[in-house]
């Protein structure tokens, strides 16, 4: 391979993956085979001139119709989705480690983090495993939510209760006299 | 919708670069050099394309179902088995001719307010 192969075949990279993957090759053998025809001095140079250009504009409208792909999109959103859950769940992590229990923050902060974030990372290449490493990741902070809402709702009532005097007191006040 | 039921004239017009490599492929299957190397003599050198624009067309014809990828080798012997071979599909024909008979109905449009000449004596136009 010649140097100015290799360094179009790097310059491929300028193209989103998958359309390198299916024309890349083809492009590469194209150029090769042009370079044969027209290259050597300053034959390469012009080569060159023509070829940096084309492949400058294409990847860009290339780039552009990557980007514009509903499909592409409808990715992104979900990836976007889930990394914002990481990240809230990494935040309240933090918060419960530095204001509660330790423990606490893996199972309902941490750990589910680390399950969104290794769902999303395995992406396509284990759809089943990475599919419920994200369920989980979604549901297990609600479901230590869902354990602690008994004693949320107590705490509730109780501390309402207090504030409000009803408890500790008797309610039903003695006659003064009888 | 499929092919069979989709208007050709919904395709119109074609982008120069497709126009281009359909006429290359109007006369059987080619690869991306033999395509480049037809469309430049077609045209006298005026229109060269380079592999992203020639493969960036072939890609949207593809999906458009204008052309084909062939598994036929002419010479297998003789070719680098990398190459890629593309050929017209029954739609792309149909659709190259829909193409052709706009271009066509344009020149006489223009002949006819003689802001052309006709371009070579005798000639009417494609049949």
């Amino acid at each position: 391979m010649t140097r100015s192969e290799r360094v179009y075949r790097a310059m491929l990279l300028a193209y989103p993956a998958e359309h390198r993957r299916k024309y890349g090759d083809p492009m590469l053998g194209l150029f090769r085979d042009r370079l044969r025809r027209d290259g050597g001095g300053l034959g390469t140079v012009r080569v060159w001139g023509r070829v940096g250009p084309d492949l400058v504009g294409s990847a860009f409208i290339e780039r552009l119709e990557t980007a514009m792909n509903v499909q592409t999109w409808t990715n992104r959103w979900w990836e976007a989705t889930v990394i914002v859950y990481a990240i809230a769940q990494v935040i309240m992590g933090v918060v419960i480690a530095n204001n509660m229990y330790p423990g606490w923050s893996i199972l309902i902060g941490f750990g589910p983090a680390a399950l969104l974030l290794g769902g999303l990372a395995l992406g396509e290449r284990q759809r089943g495993l990475a599919t419920l490493m994200i369920i989980v990741g979604s549901l297990l902070p609600w479901i230590f939510f869902w354990m602690m809402y008994p004693f949320v709702v107590a705490a509730i009532v109780i501390g309402g209760g207090l504030w409000s005097g009803k408890i500790g007191k008797s309610t039903t006040s003695e006659p003064a006299s009888a | 919708m499929t092919e069979a039921e989709q208007d050709p004239k919904d395709l119109l017009p074609l982008p120069p670069a497709q126009l281009h490599i359909m006429l290359a492929l109007a006369d059987g299957e080619k690869h991306g050099y033999a395509v480049m190397s037809e469309v430049e003599q077609m045209t006298d050198g005026e229109v060269s394309m380079g592999p992203g624009t020639l493969y960036g067309a072939i890609k949207r014809m593809l999906n458009a179902g204008l052309i084909e990828e062939s598994d036929n080798r002419p010479d297998p012997e003789m070719d680098d088995e990398r190459r890629r071979y593309y050929r017209t599909s029954g739609f792309g024909a149909r659709v190259l001719t829909a193409e052709l008979s706009r271009l066509d109905q344009l020149i006489r449009a223009a002949q006819a307010k003689q802001v052309v000449a006709p371009l070579r004596p005798g000639w009417e136009g494609a049949p």
